[in-house]
């Protein structure tokens, strides 16, 4: 599945990533496998660095699947 | 209640967009508009705001209904630039007509708030060496947010 990213995540690892979903299909599970693929992904278990599924901010527990659209990002400025 | 919220890439033309919501509020005895530019200095020759479609309009429409709503305004309009935008150049523009003057004034002010710490865009500056610096809300910018969760939003 392809994950986004924006923000200071995105300075980081680029706008997107793909990854295999994980077996726990949360996003907290992603977090956890994007970091263990990559050390440079370990900004993502950054408690401020927030998630959407499908466009909604969620929390870790929230579900994916293959068909979700999942964005990790750092604190919005906008103005 | 009117809510008007727009996304681009254009350059704004603040006085433009004032005159036309003006022409647009008759009965209103109020309009208060802000334009926000991007200040220049220190070498800072643009800001970079990315933003997530989709995503970015919709925290902007949800922002103006809800200031629209709680200040009882009859007219709201939000334009808000993403992309390159060069020193000097109007990066957001908000303008509000309400019946009186207070309402408008808080609208605006609210709205300008809440854009900064809850819109979803993602800001860099862009210097003059063709480097580039990541600008997350400051602590006053989330006081600022703060002071709307107040009752009276710490203003009446």
């Amino acid at each position: 599945m392809k994950v986004l990213f924006f923000g200071r995540p995105a300075d980081v690892l680029g706008r997107s990533r793909e990854i295999d979903l994980p077996a726990d299909a949360t996003v907290g599970g992603l977090r956890r496998a994007l970091a263990a693929a990559d050390p440079a992904a370990g900004l993502l278990m950054d408690p401020s660095i927030r998630a959407s599924v499908d466009r909604q901010i969620t929390d870790d527990r929230a579900g994916v699947t293959d068909a979700s659209e999942v964005a990790f990002f750092s604190a919005f400025s906008g103005g | 209640m009117k809510i008007e919220t727009r996304l681009t890439t254009e350059t704004i033309d603040a006085a433009a967009e004032l005159d036309r919501f003006t022409k647009a509020v008759p009965g209103a005895g109020a309009v208060v508009s802000f334009t926000g530019i991007v200040r220049g200095g220190n070498g800072v020759t643009a800001l970079e705001l990315d933003h997530y479609p989709g995503m970015t309009e919709a925290s902007i429409e949800s922002l103006a209904r809800e200031t629209g709503s709680r200040f009882g305004i009859s007219s709201l309009l939000a334009v808000h630039r993403a992309g390159h935008i060069p020193a000097g150049e109007t990066v957001v523009f908000v303008a509000a007509a309400a019946e009186h003057r207070r309402a408008a004034f808080q609208a605006a002010d609210c709205l300008m708030d809440r854009l900064k710490t809850d819109a979803v865009f993602w800001k860099r500056e862009i210097t003059a060496g063709g480097g580039a610096r990541r600008i997350e809300p400051h602590d006053k910018d989330h006081e600022d947010q703060r002071r709307w969760m107040e009752d009276d939003g710490g203003h009446r």
